[in-house]
């Protein structure tokens, strides 16, 4: 009854670390017009429907490491405890990631419908960071509402 | 639902701080509650009547569209 799955409260600030430290990065590998290339031990490379290696070595980009750091950085913002995390911080949480979701799913057909090419990989790529984000727009906005109505009492 | 937790906390004199540090919530759940925006869990609910030395019912009432 009592479980939950969030990190301590400490780690959102880990988690702001690292999203900063992977925002600059990401930024530097947009600057960049020769990205380094890195060899990396691959489970798959190729087209799985087609072509394609198993367990093999592949190429890979500087953004092969900034977007699990990304994602990394904001899963500890979004899901690190609040100082005071109780039942209705939690109730704000549950209909933020509705609101966010539901967000995110919106997106997926408005991109699966009019990005194509390279552009639909990275628009793929981008959803899950795009879903954490405005997951934690969302939840500060009402915890600030929250917050700004207490206040006023 | 609606609630008389802003009289029982008059009546007993203390400030949503005070029964938000009583119960191991915030203030702004206090707040929350009271304005009727949340409805709180049964523990929660239980914690506020024991604060007020009340029965559940004397605090939280359930009105016709619940």
């Amino acid at each position: 009854m009592k479980k939950n799955y969030l990190f301590p409260n400490s780690f959102k600030l880990v988690g702001l670390v690292i999203f900063a430290i992977a925002f600059i990065a990401l930024i530097f590998w947009k600057c960049l017009e020769n990205s380094p290339e890195f060899k990396m031990p691959a489970l798959i490379e190729g087209d799985l429907l087609g072509d394609c290696d198993f367990f093999c070595i592949a190429e890979c980009g500087l953004i092969t490491f900034i977007m699990p750091l990304l994602i990394i950085g904001l899963v500890f913002i979004g899901f690190s405890k609040e100082k005071i995390e109780d039942e209705f911080v939690k109730s704000i949480r549950e209909q933020s990631l509705v609101w966010a979701t539901y967000c995110a799913a919106i997106l997926l057909v408005i991109f699966s419908l009019t990005v194509y090419s390279w552009s639909y990989l990275y628009a793929m790529y981008s959803i899950f960071p795009l879903f954490l984000i405005l997951f934690i727009i969302k939840f500060r906005i009402e915890l600030y509402k929250a917050n700004k109505e207490g206040g006023a009492q | 639902m609606k609630n008389r937790l802003k009289i029982a906390r008059a009546e007993l004199n203390i400030t949503q701080e005070e029964l938000a540090k009583r119960i191991g919530v915030s203030r702004q759940t206090i707040n929350a509650v009271e304005s009727g925006k949340y409805v709180p869990s049964t523990v929660l609910a239980l914690k506020m009547a024991q604060v007020f030395d009340k029965k559940v019912e004397e605090i939280f009432m359930l009105e016709d569209e619940d």
